[in-house]
């Protein structure tokens, strides 16, 4: 369709004026920023200290420990995300009445505020009141001090994020399967391929590529995670769930070393973007649309 | 065949038996009474109830916290889909290379932690005394919106034939004029949706709230998350304060469930 500059300039120009405002100008503002010392006394005018707020990061036992944490947050969850995502979408894609019941409810926890679930779980994962620890008990199993014990925090923590987001890997690969040809299938199963055949040789190889996009965004968003961890144990117990943004948040607005935060949220998008484009090639995939 | 059946209805509820119960814990929370809720073994189906909850809840905190979030979510929301649709219509209509990597662009925000942008927004805000009001968390969820608005709406464009559009223009009509008398009506649901996902996305937002705002402009998230006092969590009004944060989300994605997966998904899924 053509039509003038003028038009392009009034449909698209809000959007980019908007998004340069309050996107592109602050994601530059915090590079600045990275490179002065900002306090409360020199907000007018910080002094530029160079690259001292990266080398300070460089060795920051914490800030490195924060990353080990969040990687060992995101790997776990995700992998338990596509495992039990796959799961999911096998027993979705089984054609029996109702399915589009199940369908509508497993959608609920992505609809939920992070800050919501943090508070169910804290619930559950109390350990006398809460009902888990209850059937764990019942099952023989032990009690299990969630949220006390800094062996069991992130687990605890894995599991929210596992409760909350395998819904969203299982209806990217329910899609996936429903968008199968039916021929390969068919033909499999008059040779005479059997069920777990049929599914590891046949099925898995041609969802593949679509789980690994929903793993690649699930591991984006796992770098950000930071409302479920602020109210489900707020870093805590110790420092044995703080992870990444939430150490950025602490500097930046506890400690109010805002320039020592903005070098901190710098390193982390540096790394985000390392890491999406390092898994991005190793599926083979650009950028899917 | 029997047998499949029925293992996959037991295997379907329960995940779903696992979903829904902790929504289900919080909401019978939020009518136990004060004896019942830490009660050991916890009491999973309450024979007496009340209203306490709720009532000590809404008089707490139904100012501001509760209005701001309706607020800021409902105008951030409608500014979010005015501008954000004609960009994805333009994004839509217009392809170019550079429309191209401006939609990488738009997908690229996506991948920021938010806490990048939120310590110069703060900054940003206070310099022109915005911090802590709605205007101002309003602008910031605006641009926080608007990648995906853009993103879904140009999806929903993109399956409109254009040919309706070219004729209108053939007959004198402005391009401008085929966005909003033709183009609009026949996204409409989409863009509906797309405006139902932002404002569950904004309700929910907890980071930028939490940085960008003090006592005033406080929404719902925030006060929840500050509820530690003193003399520890109290479980009724967490139970309250939850049902009260998930039950309107729950309505609204109802109403466009159709389109949900979609959005949910960015796109990536047709549903």
């Amino acid at each position: 369709m053509r039509a003038g500059w003028k038009e392009k300039a009034i449909l698209l120009g809000p959007t980019v004026a908007w998004l340069v405002a309050f996107s592109v100008f602050p994601l530059l503002y915090t590079l600045d920023l990275a490179f002065r010392q900002w306090s409360i006394f020199t907000r007018e005018n910080p002094p530029w200290v160079g690259f001292e707020n990266f080398r300070n990061l460089l060795f920051d036992g914490r800030f490195w420990s924060s990353l080990k944490t969040t990687l060992l947050y995101v790997g776990s969850s995700v992998t338990a995300e596509v495992i039990l995502g796959v799961g999911l979408a096998l027993l979705l894609w089984q054609p029996v009445r109702g399915s589009r019941i199940f369908r509508a409810i497993v959608v609920v926890p992505m609809l939920l505020s992070p800050v919501v679930a943090g508070y169910l779980f804290r619930m559950l994962f109390h350990e006398t009141a809460g009902p888990l620890n209850h059937l764990l008990a019942m099952a023989g199993l032990g009690r299990v001090n969630w949220l006390s014990d800094p062996s069991w925090a992130l687990a605890a923590a894995i599991l929210v994020d596992v409760w909350q987001w395998t819904p969203f890997v299982g209806i990217l690969a329910l899609a996936a399967l429903e968008s199968l040809p039916a021929e390969p299938l068919e033909a499999a199963r008059v040779d005479g391929a059997g069920n777990w055949h049929l599914f590891r040789h046949v099925i898995l190889p041609a969802i593949a590529h679509v789980v690994w996009v929903a793993a690649i965004l699930r591991m984006v968003d796992g770098l950000r995670v930071f409302d479920v961890i602020f109210v489900l144990t707020h870093g805590g117990p110790g420092v044995s769930t703080e992870v990444a943004s939430l150490y950025t948040y602490l500097v930046g607005f506890k400690s109010f070393n805002l320039s020592y935060a903005a070098a901190m949220s710098y390193g982390l998008v540096l790394i985000a973007l390392g890491l999406v484009r390092f898994l991005a090639r190793g599926a083979g995939v650009t950028q899917h649309k | 065949m029997r047998l499949k059946q029925l293992l996959t209805y037991i295997g379907l509820i329960a995940c779903c038996a696992i979903i829904l119960f902790p929504i289900y814990w919080a909401v019978s929370t939020s009518f136990k009474l004060p004896k019942d809720v830490f009660a050991s073994p916890p009491i999973y189906w309450p024979s007496s109830g009340t209203l306490a909850n709720y009532r000590e809840v809404i008089a707490r905190y139904l100012t501001p916290a509760i209005p701001n979030s309706a607020v800021v979510s409902l105008s951030s929301t409608a500014l979010a889909l005015l501008v954000g649709s004609a960009g994805g219509y333009a994004l839509s209509r217009f392809p170019s290379k550079r429309r191209g990597s401006l939609a990488m662009w738009i997908l690229s925000t996506r991948m920021m932690p938010p806490i990048a942008t939120a310590i110069p927004l703060f900054l940003m805000l206070n310099a022109v005394n915005l911090l802590d009001t709605r205007l101002g968390l309003i602008l910031a969820y605006v641009a926080f919106n608007l990648p995906f608005v853009v993103w879904v709406t140009k999806g929903f464009f993109d399956e409109i034939p254009v040919e309706v559009e070219e004729s209108a223009l053939l007959d004198g009509c402005t391009p401008l004029g085929v966005f909003w008398r033709l183009a609009i009506p026949m996204a409409l649901p989409g863009i509906v949706a797309a405006g139902i996902l932002g404002l569950i996305f904004s309700w929910n937002e907890f980071l930028f709230a939490l940085v960008l705002t003090r006592s005033s402009a406080t929404t719902l998230p925030v006060v929840m998350s500050s509820l530690e006092s003193t003399d520890g969590i109290y479980w009724g009004h967490i139970g309250a304060l939850s049902t009260i944060a998930i039950v309107p989300v729950l309505i609204l994605a109802a109403f466009i469930q159709r389109y949900l997966v979609r959005g949910m998904t960015m796109g990536a899924v047709k549903g």
